[in-house]
């Protein structure tokens, strides 16, 4: 029987006899058995009582060790059965990838993972990041995520319902997903989706550039304020605003609404319902199918197969109209074969 | 009491008490220690496996100007277990009080 009658030496033979199990298994017992000692004393046991009711710390460390196995890992999972859960991260990049689990895997060697409820909904937040790439799993109807500086990599099921990625620096990356809604907002990273299915993307950044390859959904809407918007993208609506930025979309849609300030426009595809490009500074340079195309520029020149037209031009015949407005820049348009 | 006795039965009474409501390591070893005398460290290597089972969640409550204290809670599948163990208790209770009678 080992007569350890302080807490100060019953912390240090149980972190002594625990030093070979990982690091955050280790770390999260101190932390208790520190509250344990804590709460104790605040109700008036002294922590020889304290360490009595605990029994021998020979015992306790044996226990702890066969419940941990013989490699010393604890095995750390978490359900999450909530239809809502809110991921907030400090900092990083975001990676999103398709996936089959159905459960929220995170290895504790990387971070630890700290959860609490709010009504229904369950938090969980993730600290001491220690190695620059993390990965999660999860499955939920909604995740909600917020991010500021780490690489972290999530691998969501087929069954998505939701993703909501919310970035200060970080990028956001994804392939391959199948997912209804996803809300994708960083401040300066840049959001890079590719080959993408779905009813609602939704894609914010402010100086951060927008890439979308290959991405199939109903509706696009996006938003940047320095960056790029780089747009391949085929559904039934896109909406977007630019300020500074250049737009540069391909595809086929049904109606096309997009505004910039000081950057270009340029569009290449299929448009089958009234849209309109307006840009105040830059040039738009368009090369769509037949329709008809409504241009105007204040100072710049519309070009229409080399002729040169002033201030407002009109052509084609088709149902669908495309407006196309330009304070200064020039305006380009081209039929496509 | 039997000691290994406690250890099985500790299971189920933990279970129980996390169901009646959420608690931290502390509140829930003086519940315990005061009705069984086990070892409050059994108490959280249990709590450890019952985490790592996903019968227990734990959330943290800000601890004003302490350190946030860590909670436990059961999960959906954590509430089912324990129904079950209390259905087997009372029926294993049962059948040894009529052995013994």
């Amino acid at each position: 029987m080992n007569m350890i009658t302080t807490r100060d030496e019953y912390m240090t033979a149980l972190a002594m006899g625990l030093k070979d199990i990982d690091h955050d298994g280790l770390n999260d017992l101190l932390n208790e058995m520190d509250q344990y000692f804590k709460d104790g004393i605040n109700q008036g046991k002294s922590e020889k009582e304290l360490c009595e009711a605990l029994g021998d710390v020979d015992d306790f460390i044996q226990e702890f060790k066969t419940m941990v196995g013989n490699n010393g890992v604890t095995n750390h999972e978490l359900m999450v059965s909530n239809d809502g859960v809110s991921i907030d991260v400090d900092n990083g990049d975001v990676t999103i990838k398709m996936g089959e689990s159905f459960q929220c895997n995170y290895d504790p060697s990387v971070f630890d993972m700290i959860s609490d409820h709010d009504g229904n909904n369950q938090h969980i937040r993730f600290e001491s990041i220690r190695k620059s790439t993390i990965s999660i799993t999860v499955v939920n109807d909604l995740i909600n995520f917020l991010s500021s500086s780490h690489q972290i990599e999530i691998v969501v099921p087929g069954s998505m319902h939701a993703v909501n990625i919310n970035t200060e620096n970080g990028e956001i990356h994804g392939d391959g997903l199948t997912i209804d809604t996803m809300v994708l907002t960083s401040k300066r990273g840049d959001i890079e989706i590719k080959n993408s299915h779905g009813l609602t993307i939704e894609c914010t950044t402010q100086a951060g550039d927008i890439e979308l390859v290959n991405c199939d959904h109903d509706d696009l809407r996006f938003g940047s304020n320095m960056g790029d918007v780089t747009i391949g993208f085929n559904g039934k609506t896109i909406t977007g605003q630019c300020d500074l930025g250049d737009i540069e979309i391909n595809g086929d849609v049904n109606r096309i609404d997009i505004k910039d300030s000081k950057g270009d426009i340029d569009f290449n595809g299929w448009i089958h319902e009234d849209s309109s490009m307006t840009t105040s500074l830059g040039d738009i340079d368009i090369k769509t199918n037949d329709i008809r195309i409504v241009a105007k520029t204040s100072l710049g020149d519309i070009d229409i197969d080399g002729d040169y037209h002033h201030g407002y031009y009109q052509l084609g015949n088709g149902s669908a109209t495309l407006s196309l407005h330009t304070s200064t820049g020039d305006i380009t348009v081209d039929t496509l074969d | 009491m039997n000691p290994q006795w406690k250890k099985g039965v500790l299971e189920v009474v933990v279970l129980a008490q996390l169901a009646k409501k959420d608690q931290y390591g502390y509140e829930l070893s003086e519940t315990i220690h005061d009705q069984m005398d086990v070892t409050t460290a059994s108490l959280y290597v249990l709590l450890k496996r019952f985490v790592n089972d996903g019968l227990v969640t734990t959330y943290l409550v800000d601890g004003g100007s302490g350190p946030a204290r860590k909670y436990y809670a059961l999960t959906e599948s954590g509430k089912t277990k324990c129904h079950e163990l209390i259905e087997q208790w009372l029926a294993f209770v049962t059948n040894v009080n009529t052995l013994l009678k």
